[in-house]
């Protein structure tokens, strides 16, 4: 059984009512979802809120999933993201305290993603066509929530400017990825 | 749906997913969603294209009272753990320094003189990053280190389980000692099985009655290559 069929057993089991699967599934992913939300909330504390009211909405809408919503793990960052993004609004976090993760960045270059099939790949492969200040834009506001006000105090830009390169590359990128 | 009508739809999802749609537009999009399966399509779409982009983001252990405040929101349990302390990074830095140093000084008790084996390690920690056990991982045999940190049990015990990363049902390990070492063979039910973690539970005395845990998990813990 591939990771990914892995985690659609144990969704598919929760959906039932299994908790032991839930809880497995909460071991295998978690971690990669709190990341996810640290990213965004830049507070341990508030990042474990995410992360728990995340798996509790996991846990009532586990039958909601379907492929067309990408693969589980899709799934699992959305409803950990949007949290984050509902929560970034009221807590007002402020952006100085960032602290940027490059990992995924240095993994471009590292070439960690070596097989071409996979989506990562092609990903990897449509974000290295983007000029830099294109993707480092799309990076700040994706992973770190940015807003483009906040995005022009670390890249020295004007407003303008970061609002069109974001637009532009997220149309380089979606013609990429689904050329 | 002609196409300028798709351009704007796929505008607004994107800025959706990105994030960078706040406020009100944000409550006021999330209505739109419920009633149109495109702006849901599109949706899904950039969602697809874009997490990926996170997957690669370093994973980060959360703290172990997590899960166990998820089974007392959802009901399964009645135990609420002590909340998670406030002011962070400092203060875990310095801490999982001190884990380290005492983790430099139990290794030599850990090991005795003799031919190296290979060997994997873990280090259970509570939620202020203090190293409570040291467990050593070898081919047959677990040893486990107590630390001065321990919170001393009356009439309960801790005990180890082993995580399986295919999913199967937690093994356990035996019981956790309070103070001092303790060594012992590994269960034969472990061999050949990959280990995603390492976990402690509350027990009743004498461990788990049903070879299941059935109290709260209190830790999760790695293992390290040595």
């Amino acid at each position: 059984m591939t990771p990914q069929q892995q985690l659609l057993e144990w969704l598919r089991a929760s959906a039932q009512g299994d908790k032991t699967a839930f809880e497995s599934l909460y071991q295998a992913t978690s971690a990669k979802l709190f990341a996810v939300s640290l990213q965004l909330m830049r507070r341990r504390d508030w990042a474990e809120d995410v992360l728990q009211d995340a798996f509790i909405k996991i846990w009532h809408n586990a039958g909601d999933y379907h492929t067309e919503k990408g693969t589980v793990m899709t799934w699992m960052i959305s409803i950990t993201r949007y949290r984050a993004l509902d929560l970034l609004k009221s807590r007002k976090v402020k952006a100085e305290h960032i602290e940027l993760d490059e990992s995924w960045m240095e993994a471009l270059h590292t070439g960690e993603f070596t097989d071409p099939a996979t989506d990562k790949a092609r990903l990897e492969f449509c974000m290295e066509g983007l000029e830099s200040d294109h993707r480092q834009s799309i990076y700040l506001a994706f992973v770190n929530g940015l807003s483009h006000q906040e995005i022009t105090q670390y890249i020295s830009a004007p407003l303008g400017s970061i609002k069109s390169w974001i637009r532009r590359g997220l149309v380089k990128l979606k013609r990429c990825l689904e050329a | 749906m002609n196409y300028l009508e798709q351009e704007r739809q796929d505008a607004l999802a994107v800025s959706y997913v990105l994030g960078s749609m706040r406020g009100k537009a944000r409550l006021r999009f999330q209505g739109l969603l419920m009633q149109h399966l495109s702006l849901r399509q599109a949706v899904w779409r950039w969602e697809r294209h874009l997490n990926p982009v996170v997957e690669q983001l370093k994973p980060v252990m959360p703290d172990a009272s997590v899960w166990q405040r998820i089974t007392v929101r959802l009901g399964w349990s009645a135990f609420e753990p002590a909340p998670a302390p406030r002011s962070y990074w400092k203060e875990t830095f310095a801490l999982a320094l001190a884990a380290c140093l005492a983790l430099v000084l139990l290794l030599p008790r850990l090991e005795p003189v003799g031919p190296q084996v290979p060997a994997q390690l873990a280090i259970v920690q509570n939620s202020q990053a203090q190293a409570l056990w040291v467990v050593k991982w070898e081919q047959q045999q677990l040893k486990v280190q107590a630390t001065a940190a321990v919170q001393p049990l009356t009439d309960a015990d801790y005990e180890l389980w082993m995580l399986p990363e295919n999913g199967q049902p937690p093994i356990s390990l035996g019981l956790l000692p309070q103070q001092a070492n303790t060594e012992r063979a590994l269960p034969p039910s472990v061999n050949g099985l990959k280990v995603a973690a390492l976990a402690v539970s509350l027990e009743p005395r004498g461990g788990s009655p049903t070879g299941q845990p059935t109290g709260p998990v209190l830790h999760t813990a790695q293992l390290i290559q040595l």
